[in-house]
């Protein structure tokens, strides 16, 4: 379980790290990012790989309610997807929306954010929904995009399910953002309702993680 | 290198610092020229200090050969770039010195973006006695003009002249991490973390595109380049470094593109050496071709090896810079320690390799006697024609009398760029903002 904490630990360091790297003179290191992306991808399969143990016995145990769970991830994926498409962009395009947007990730951003790394290694609960939100390249989201997207407007959005959800569930997180560890009721409510391995409702526990690492971008 | 390794026999001069203490002055380049008698400085804040050694005077020996200021240059600006909304460092990231072919000194120079071609020109005549002007400079009126002369050239105090000859601009979209002169002389390359482009000296227009590995869908970007260099005596051939670890040899004969390398350098990982920081540790951070052109010096986060370039399954020579910190990866993670990229450097003959590492250290290696040597750059340890004292950095056992332990080692102290002297044991060390260059001279004494 240590691996687990210091995994997550890992992570949260590593996002902060990417956020930070965007305030550098000179703009964001591309070799930087990646390796960062590497660091969080490895400490992702690793938390991912102990999730599982603990899951597969709390299984047994537990049977929770995916619904929740399913939601609540749609939202822990959606959050830092933003973040995602900021950092992704290319620095071919204008990222002058980026220091605006570095706290407002949590506004819904448009179909997953359209940015969003596909993870390097397929997370094996793939869920149908996330496959939705699989961005095509051309749809990068430009920070004049985001700039002329309003919370609660859904005009702009493509009208995907995660999306609804997302708007739904916004209010919540714009408090804090999610993957930080500090909100552990809500790792703890997503670990409570662990169920299957390759359901739906495993999301719960492995969207952090892989959330965390589609934050990683896209350059 | 037993001279280097035996105190005794070393005497050290010791280059004035700059006790400067902002970030502008930190060094980030240093490069001596072909022949050793310059060498160049680059720093953050877009400046070049170049330095010239003195002739040796046969009157005082044993101030032979120091290194004095030449001539300094503003050679970047910080830019902004209006599309991306991005501010363009000004940080000088390489220079390179042009084979002298004639009077003058040519220097390549690069920021992150642009390179620019200098010219660096010794004045120490001007003409006097002009028909139309004063002395002043100012026209005479015609009237008192009442018969000719022809100028004369009078000696001056010599006057250093730096200017700008080329700028090769708008070709790079990510960061410049390297430019390398051709053995032709008429060509370069530079290099950026997905793209290498080759230039001709005279024209600033345009580039080919010979290496590109961006892919096309960025989200499958795995490795980027980290260095590039052309062989020291085929003008076809060139190699570059990958975060991943790999090296490519490329000949340009093969293709325009060359995407598709010629031979591929890498060493499989150890699997029991895994750990969530693998993958950043064995990124390479320099690549150096030896002078003789035969083998490879590349520098990852704990180690040197040298390649023979006609073995690629694994480097021929392993050297451990400080492995003491294996077991600290995750806090060198955390203060960002564990993304500094070391340089690495040949001596003149190939024999000694020579790279940097914390708390000012730097490290040795005799490739023939497989000895090594820790050494410091500090004022401290440092007095003029003071003899340089081996350190060692205790990782538990017994430890030595000045032995420093790991976790007193200061890593804001970090040798990132050395530079050996083409020919001599000249070494020159470049800690933050102090540049220190180090002699070796065997007494005469000595046997």
């Amino acid at each position: 379980m240590e691996l687990n904490a210091e995994a997550k630990r890992i992570m949260a360091l590593s996002l902060g790290k990417l956020y930070s790297s965007r305030m550098h003179r000179g703009g964001m290191k591309l070799h930087r990012s990646l390796q960062l992306s590497l660091v969080m991808r490895s400490a992702r399969d690793i938390y991912f790989t102990a999730k599982l143990e603990s899951d597969a016995e709390a299984a047994g145990r537990q049977p929770g309610a995916p619904g929740e769970d399913e939601e609540v991830a749609m939202v822990t994926e959606a959050v830092p997807a933003q973040p995602a498409g900021q950092a992704a962009a290319d620095p071919q395009q204008s990222e002058t929306g980026t220091e605006a947007h570095t706290e407002t990730e949590l506004s819904p951003e448009p179909s997953c954010a359209p940015a969003v790394t596909q993870p390097l290694t397929e997370a094996p609960s793939n869920v149908p929904a996330r496959t939705e939100c699989k961005p095509k390249p051309a749809q990068i989201v430009t920070p004049a995009d985001k700039e002329n997207t309003s919370p609660g407007s859904g005009s702009a959005v493509p009208a995907l399910a995660s999306d609804r959800h997302t708007r739904k569930r916004r209010g919540n997180s714009a408090a804090e953002p999610e993957f930080l560890p500090s909100k552990k009721a809500r790792m703890e409510q997503m670990k409570g309702g662990e169920s299957g391995l390759h359901s739906g409702s495993c999301r719960g526990g492995v969207s952090l993680a892989s959330a965390l690492f589609r934050t990683i971008v896209a350059f | 290198m037993g001279e280097d390794i035996d105190t005794r026999k070393i005497n050290h001069s010791f280059l004035r610092d700059h006790n400067y203490v902002t970030e502008a002055d930190i060094i980030s380049t240093v490069e001596f020229n072909q022949t050793g008698e310059l060498l160049a400085t680059g720093d953050k804040g877009g400046r070049v200090v170049i330095f010239q050694r003195e002739p040796e005077s046969k009157n005082e020996p044993h101030c032979q050969g120091e290194y004095n200021v030449y001539s300094t240059f503003q050679s970047h600006e910080p830019e902004f770039d209006y599309l991306k909304s991005l501010e363009i460092e000004e940080k000088i990231n390489k220079i390179r010195w042009l084979p002298q072919q004639n009077a003058a000194h040519f220097l390549l120079s690069t920021n992150d973006k642009t390179i620019k071609l200098w010219k660096v020109s010794e004045r120490d005549k001007r003409p006097e006695g002009y028909n139309l002007k004063d002395e002043e400079g100012r026209l005479k009126g015609l009237s008192t003009v009442t018969s000719l002369q022809v100028p004369v050239l009078m000696p001056m105090d010599l006057m250093v002249e730096v200017s700008p000859r080329r700028i090769f601009a708008n070709a790079h979209t990510y960061h410049v991490n390297s430019i390398s002169v051709n053995s032709d002389c008429e060509t370069y390359m530079s290099a950026d973390d997905l793209r290498i482009n080759l230039w001709h000296l005279g024209i600033t227009d345009r580039s080919f595109n010979i290496v590109d590995i961006k892919p096309a869908n960025m989200e499958e970007l795995t490795e980027v380049i980290t260095a590039a260099e052309f062989h020291p005596d085929h003008c076809n051939l060139f190699v570059y470094s990958s975060s991943k670890g790999t090296l490519r040899l490329c000949d340009m004969r093969a293709s325009a593109l060359c995407d598709k390398h010629s031979k591929l350098f890498e060493e499989p990982e150890d699997p029991s050496n895994r750990s969530f920081f693998s993958e950043i540790i064995s990124s390479i951070s320099d690549v150096k071709f030896s002078h003789s052109g035969r083998y490879l010096l590349t520098r990852d986060y704990l180690t040197v090896n040298v390649w023979d370039l006609n073995m690629e399954n694994k480097p021929i020579e392993t050297y451990q810079v400080h492995d003491y910190l294996r077991s600290k990866l995750c806090s060198l993670y955390e203060n960002d320690c564990i993304f500094d990229k070391f340089e690495c450097a040949w001596n003149g003959t190939d024999s000694v390799i020579m790279t940097g590492a914390y708390n000012n250290f730097f490290r040795m290696f005799d490739r023939n006697t497989k000895r090594d040597v820790t050494l410091e750059a500090s004022r401290e340890s440092s007095k003029p024609r003071a003899v340089l004292k081996p350190r060692r950095v205790c990782t538990g056992g017994k430890r030595r009398k000045d032995d420093i332990s790991v976790d007193s080692l200061d890593f804001t102290k970090k040798i990132l760029h050395t530079a050996w002297h083409p020919a001599e044991n000249i070494i020159a060390i470049a800690a933050t903002n102090n540049l220190y260059i180090f002699q070796d001279k065997v007494s005469s004494e000595m046997h």
